[in-house]
C-alpha cells in the first residue's frame, strides 16, 4: 500500500482525546484488593491449625478388613485387632494341633482318625527379615539419642510405643510357633508383624529426614 | 485522586508490594487514562473499558511480583491492559478477516486535514479485527511482529487487518477530509 499525506493521519491521531475512568472504579479495585488480604490472612491460620493422628488400633482394625474382605470367609484370618490377643490366639491352635496329635495317638478305631499335615516353613528367612530390621531399629535409637526433639515428639513416641507392642506380639507366637511346630497359619501372622514393622520403621525414618 | 506521594517509581513499587493501598492508588492514577483510553478504544464502549481497566489493574498488583524491569512498568502495565482487552473481545468472538491478498500498490491519500472527531468515530465503527491493529500500531506505535504475539496471530494477519482497517477508514473518511 502507498500512503501519501501519513503526517495528516499522525496529526489528527494525536489529536484524538484522552478519557477517565469513572470515580467509582478505584473503590472496586481497592475492595477486590481488600478480599485479597483477607483470603491470605484466612489462608495462613487455616495452615496454623494443629494436626492429629489417629490412635494406632484404627490401622489394626482397617488392616483386619481388609483382610477380611480379601479372603471373606475361606482362609482362616487372625485378627489382627489387637496384638496382646495374637498370643492367645496362637495358643489356642497350638492346643488344637496337641489335641489332634493326641487323638492320633491314642485313637485305635481307624474310622474315627484325626490327620493333619504340617507345612514346613525355612524359618531362617523369618529370622533374617526381623534381624535386617533389627539393624535399622538400632540405628534409628542412636540418631535418636542427638535428636532428641525430633524423638520426643508424640507422633514419633507413637511409633516407638507401636513397634514395642510389635516386639510383644512377635514373642508370643514365637513361643507358640517353637512350642508346637511351624504352622503356615503362624507363619503368615509373624510375616504380617514384619511387614507392619518394616512399615513403621519407614515412617520413624521419614520423620526423622 | 493521589497521583504524587513524592516516591520513586521503584518505591512505588516496593510499597505496592507491600499492599500499600496509597501507594496502589497512586500507581493507578499514574496510568488510569492512557490504560482507560486504550481500552475504549479497542473495545469501542465505555462499559468494557470499565470492566477491562477493573481486571487488568487487579492482575498488576496481584501479579507485580513477577516484573523484573526488562520494560518499563508503564509497558508492563499496557501489555496486560492489551491482553485483558483481547480477552474480552474474544469472548465477544472477535473476528479477523481471513488473509487475503494485500494489493501492495494500492494508492491511499489521507489529504490535507482530518477531522478529528469524525476519524474517532470512523475508528471506533470498524470490526473489531480491524480496530484492534489499527489501534496498536497506528495509536500504539507497536510493530506487526509485536501485535502478532500479543494477539497470537500472525505478522501476516497483523498486515492485512491493518491494510483493510486503512482502506476502510479512508472510505469513511473521505467525505470528512480535505
Amino acid at each position: 500500500m502507498n500512503e501519501f499525506n501519513k503526517q495528516t493521519l499522525h496529526k489528527a491521531i494525536a489529536s484524538l482525546p484522552e478519557y477517565s475512568p469513572p470515580s467509582t472504579l478505584w473503590d472496586e479495585i481497592g475492595l477486590e484488593l481488600e478480599n485479597d488480604l483477607s483470603k491470605e490472612k484466612l489462608l495462613s491460620e487455616l495452615k496454623g491449625l494443629p494436626s492429629y493422628n489417629p490412635p494406632h488400633k484404627i490401622w489394626s482394625n482397617i488392616a483386619r478388613k481388609l483382610a477380611w474382605s480379601e479372603n471373606p470367609g475361606s482362609r482362616k484370618v487372625f485378627r489382627l485387632a489387637s496384638w496382646k490377643r495374637v498370643g492367645s490366639i496362637a495358643a489356642a491352635v497350638a492346643v488344637l494341633l496337641i489335641a489332634g496329635w493326641w487323638f492320633q495317638q491314642n485313637k485305635e478305631d481307624s474310622a474315627n482318625r484325626l490327620s493333619y499335615s504340617v507345612e514346613t516353613v525355612n524359618d531362617e528367612l523369618l529370622k533374617r527379615d526381623w534381624n535386617d530390621d533389627e539393624d535399622a531399629f538400632k540405628q534409628i535409637e542412636a540418631i535418636c539419642k542427638n535428636k532428641k526433639l525430633i524423638c520426643e515428639r508424640p507422633d514419633f513416641k507413637q511409633l516407638r510405643e507401636e513397634l514395642a507392642e510389635l516386639a510383644d506380639a512377635k514373642k508370643d507366637l514365637e513361643t507358640a510357633i517353637g512350642k508346637y511346630g511351624t504352622n503356615v497359619e503362624l507363619i503368615n501372622q509373624m510375616k504380617k508383624i514384619e511387614l507392619e514393622r518394616t512399615d513403621i520403621l519407614e515412617k520413624m525414618v521419614d520423620k526423622m529426614i | 485522586m493521589i497521583s504524587n506521594i513524592g516516591m520513586t517509581e521503584d518505591e512505588l513499587i516496593c510499597s505496592c508490594l507491600a499492599n500499600d493501598r496509597l501507594a496502589q492508588r497512586a500507581l493507578y492514577d499514574k496510568y488510569k487514562k492512557a490504560m482507560y483510553t486504550l481500552a475504549y478504544r479497542i473495545t469501542g464502549d465505555f462499559e468494557s473499558a470499565n470492566d477491562v481497566l477493573q481486571d487488568a489493574f487487579l492482575k498488576v498488583f496481584r501479579g507485580l511480583h513477577s516484573f523484573r524491569g526488562e520494560s518499563t512498568l508503564g509497558a508492563w502495565i499496557k501489555t496486560i491492559v492489551i491482553r485483558t482487552t483481547y480477552s474480552t473481545l474474544r469472548k465477544n468472538k472477535m473476528y479477523f478477516d481471513p488473509i487475503e491478498n494485500v494489493n501492495s500498490n494500492e494508492f491511499l491519500d489521507w489529504g490535507d486535514y482530518l477531522n478529528t472527531e469524525y476519524l474517532e468515530k470512523a475508528i471506533l465503527s470498524l470490526p473489531d479485527g480491524y480496530r484492534s491493529v489499527f489501534i496498536l500500531i497506528e495509536v500504539e506505535g507497536y510493530r506487526h511482529k509485536e501485535v502478532a504475539e500479543m494477539l497470537g496471530i500472525s505478522v501476516g494477519t497483523s498486515k492485512s487487518q491493518l491494510f483493510y482497517a486503512k482502506r476502510r477508514l479512508r472510505e469513511m473518511l473521505k467525505d470528512y477530509s480535505y
